[in-house]
C-alpha cells in the first residue's frame, strides 16, 4: 500500500513540474522544415525560457499549407486542439505552398498574453513584433525571423519595451491584414491644435470651479424631507420581500479596427494578428 | 388554493397558473414565477395602492387664548403684522427693511402652545453670519460690517410642529447591473425587481413656517431646531424682540409637512433594500391617522443688506447660529478667478505639452 502511495507521489511531483505542454518537443512544430536540428534547439532553449518566466506556452509553427483554412482560424485551432496551456501563444508562418506574396504569418494568442497585449496587440504592440519579424521572412531567414519574434516578444511580456504609435511611423510595411482600415496617427499632433485643447480644458475647469463656488454662496433652499425629525429606533420593518420580475440583456458590439481582430478562443480571453509575405 | 389561482402576474398582469414542476406559479405571458405566499404578500400590498396617501391631524390642546399687552406693527411695505412688547420700540421690517408703525394694541393673535428661547445674541448671530462670510472669495468685500450687523434684528416666526406615526407600504422599482465582455461584444444585464417594504416610522415636530412674509428657504435653511430648549410659551420670553403673527394657517401647511413625512419615509425604507444597483419608489401608500401638531415661536435673527440696488435677506438660527441666505456676487471677483484659473491651467499645460 505505501509503495502505492509513494508511486502515485512520484507522479504527482514529476506532473508539478512538467511542461503543460504534452512533450517538450511540441513548443516547435517545424512541418515546413526550415529549421536545422541546431537552429530547433537554440530557439527551444529561448522559447523554454520564456515559458518558464512567465507560465505560459510560446509556440511555433510551420506548415506548408492550411488547407483552405483561414490563418487566424488554423492558427487557433492548432493552439487549442494540441493541448497548450490557458495562457500562450502560437507564431504561425504558413508557406502556402511557396506562393511568394500569399505566405501567411500569425500569431494566436490567449490567457495572461492576451491580458498583456490586449485586443490592440496585432496592430500595435504585436504589429510592430509582426514589422520586425517581416524582412527576415521576406528574405527567407526564418531562424532570425523566429529569433527575432521570441526576443521582441519576451521584451514585451517583461514589460521591457512598449509601443508608441505616435512615435513610429514608418514601421509598419507588407500587406497586413490590418489593410488600412486603421488609421495610425503617424503625424504628431499640431501645436496650434493641442493650445486649442489646453484652452478648452482650462475654461470647463474654470466653469466648473467657479460654479462651485457660486452655489456656495446660497444656503436658502427649500427642504422636501424630514430625516432631522426622524423619531431615532422608530422605523419598524413588519414585511420585506424582494421578487425578481425579468431580466433584459443588451448586447453592443465592440469597435473593430481591421478584419483580423481578435477572435474568441474556447470562451477565454483571446486575440491575434498577423501578415503576409 | 383556488383564490390564488384568480390571481393576475403582479409583472404584466396577465393570467398566472400552478407549475407543478417548478411547484410555484407561473406567469404564461412574462415567465415570471411566485411562491404562493410571495403572492399572498404582494396582494396584500396591492390592496393598500387602491387607497391614496392618507393624513389626520388635530391641534394638540394646550393654549387656546389670545395674546394681549403687546403693540401691533405693521410694514407698510410687505404688511407684516409684528407684535412688540409695549417697552420695546420698533422701526424697521425684520423681513424687507422696511420702515413699520404702530397700529395699536395686539389683538387676534393666538398664544402658541411653545416657544424655543433666543440664545444667541446679536453679537453672536453676527459672528455665526461673519463665520458664514468666510471662505467666500466670491463676495463682495466689506459686505457684512459691523454696522450692518448691528441692524440684525431678532424675531420670533411662527411655526406649525407637526407629528406623526406614519404607516408605510412602499414597491420600490430595484435593478442590477452586470457588466460582462466576450471578445466580439459587450452586454449588460439589468435585472428588475419589485420590492415591497411594509412598517411604521415616528416623526416628531417637523417645522413649517407659518408666516408667508418668511420665505420658505429661508426658514428651511436654518433647520434644525434643538427641540430640548423648547418650553411652554412664556410672554416674558418676547422682551426685547418682536413676533410674527402667523398668516398661514395649519390646515395651509399640512401639504408641506405631509410632503416631506412622505419623502423620509420613502428614503428611510429604501435603506433597508440594499445589495440593488438603483431603487427607485414606484408606489407608496402613507397613513398617519393620529397625527397631531402645535404652534410654536421659534428664535431667527434676520438681517437685510442693500448690494448694487438689490436688497440680499439672511436668516441665523436664534438656538444654533445657523445661517441660510443669499450671498450677492463680486462680478469683478467672478471674472478674476475665472480668468486666474483658466490661465493657471493654461499655464501648467505648457509644461506637459512641450
Amino acid at each position: 500500500m505505501k509503495k502505492i502511495l509513494s508511486v502515485f507521489l512520484v507522479i504527482f511531483i514529476l506532473a508539478l513540474f512538467t511542461p503543460t505542454a504534452f512533450a517538450q518537443g511540441e513548443f516547435i512544430v517545424d512541418d515546413a522544415d526550415l529549421l536545422t536540428e541546431d537552429m530547433e534547439a537554440t530557439l527551444e532553449s529561448q522559447i523554454l525560457s520564456i515559458n518558464e518566466a512567465y507560465s505560459i506556452d510560446v509556440v511555433i509553427h510551420t506548415t506548408m499549407s492550411t488547407d483552405g483554412e483561414e490563418i487566424y482560424s488554423y492558427c487557433e485551432n492548432f493552439y487549442l486542439s494540441n493541448g497548450y496551456a490557458q495562457d500562450g501563444l502560437v507564431f504561425v508562418i504558413n508557406l502556402n505552398n511557396n506562393e511568394v506574396g500569399n505566405r501567411d504569418f500569425y500569431t494566436y494568442y490567449q490567457g495572461t498574453v492576451y491580458d498583456t497585449f490586449g485586443d490592440e496587440a496585432y496592430n500595435s504592440d504585436y504589429g510592430y513584433v509582426n514589422s520586425a519579424v517581416l524582412p527576415y521572412l521576406a528574405n527567407e531567414d526564418y531562424y532570425m525571423a523566429l529569433q527575432t519574434y521570441l526576443e521582441l516578444t519576451e521584451s514585451y511580456l517583461s514589460g521591457e519595451i512598449t509601443y508608441d504609435i505616435a512615435d513610429d511611423e514608418g514601421v509598419f510595411v507588407g500587406d497586413y491584414y490590418t489593410d488600412g482600415a486603421v488609421e495610425y496617427s503617424s503625424e504628431p499632433m499640431s501645436p496650434v491644435v493641442k493650445e486649442l485643447i489646453i484652452i478648452v480644458v482650462a475654461l470647463v475647469v474654470a466653469f466648473i470651479v467657479t460654479s462651485i463656488m457660486k452655489s456656495k454662496m446660497n444656503t436658502a433652499v427649500i427642504k422636501t424631507e424630514a430625516s432631522d425629525y426622524m423619531k431615532n429606533g422608530s422605523m419598524k420593518v413588519t414585511r420585506s420581500l424582494d421578487v425578481f420580475t425579468h431580466r433584459h440583456v443588451t448586447k453592443t458590439a465592440k469597435p473593430k479596427n481591421n478584419s483580423s481582430g481578435s477572435r474568441s478562443g474556447g470562451g477565454g480571453r483571446s486575440g491575434g494578428g498577423g501578415g503576409k509575405f | 388554493m383556488s383564490s390564488i389561482l384568480e390571481y393576475k402576474c403582479p409583472n404584466c398582469a396577465s393570467d398566472i397558473k400552478f407549475d407543478s414542476s417548478s411547484q410555484k406559479f407561473k406567469c404564461e405571458s412574462c415567465d415570471a414565477s411566485f411562491t404562493e405566499e410571495e403572492l399572498n404578500t404582494i396582494h396584500d400590498f396591492e390592496q393598500n395602492f387602491g387607497e391614496e396617501s392618507s393624513f389626520n391631524w388635530e391641534k394638540t390642546e394646550t393654549n387656546a387664548g389670545e395674546m394681549s399687552g403687546m403693540n401691533e406693527y405693521i410694514c407698510e411695505s410687505c404688511a407684516a403684522h409684528l407684535a412688540v412688547d409695549e417697552t420695546t420700540a420698533a422701526s424697521e421690517c425684520p423681513y424687507c427693511g422696511s420702515p413699520i408703525i404702530m397700529k395699536g394694541q395686539l389683538a387676534g393673535m393666538n398664544t402658541p402652545d411653545c416657544v424655543i428661547p433666543f440664545k444667541l445674541d446679536k453679537k453672536a448671530a453676527g459672528e455665526a453670519l461673519k463665520a458664514f462670510c468666510k471662505g467666500k472669495p466670491l463676495l463682495p468685500s466689506n459686505f457684512v460690517s459691523d454696522n450692518k450687523i448691528k441692524e440684525m434684528k431678532g424675531v420670533y416666526v411662527p411655526f406649525w410642529l407637526f407629528d406623526c406615526d406614519a404607516d408605510a407600504n412602499i414597491v420600490y422599482d430595484a435593478t442590477k447591473v452586470r457588466h460582462w465582455s466576450d471578445s466580439n461584444y459587450n452586454y449588460t444585464e439589468t435585472r428588475h425587481y419589485n420590492v415591497y417594504r411594509s412598517g411604521n416610522i415616528g416623526f416628531a415636530d417637523i417645522p413649517v413656517d407659518g408666516s408667508s412674509k418668511m420665505d420658505d428657504a429661508y426658514m428651511d435653511g436654518v433647520e434644525p431646531y434643538n427641540y430640548r430648549d423648547m418650553t411652554e410659551f412664556n410672554p416674558g420670553y418676547l422682551l426685547g424682540y418682536m413676533a410674527d403673527k402667523y398668516d398661514v394657517t395649519a390646515e395651509d401647511s399640512f401639504p408641506r409637512a405631509e410632503t416631506r413625512v412622505k419623502n423620509s419615509t420613502e428614503d428611510a425604507f429604501r435603506s433597508t433594500v440594499v445589495g440593488y444597483s438603483t431603487v427607485v419608489p414606484k408606489m407608496s401608500n402613507i397613513k398617519a391617522d393620529k397625527g397631531k401638531y402645535k404652534y410654536a415661536l421659534l428664535p431667527v435673527w434676520m438681517l437685510n443688506s442693500k448690494y448694487n440696488g438689490e436688497m440680499y435677506t439672511f436668516a441665523v438660527n436664534g438656538q444654533t447660529g445657523k445661517v441660510s441666505g443669499k450671498l450677492p456676487i463680486d462680478k469683478k471677483k467672478f471674472w478674476l478667478y475665472f480668468a486666474g484659473i483658466a490661465a493657471a491651467i493654461i499655464a501648467i499645460g505648457q509644461f506637459f505639452v512641450f
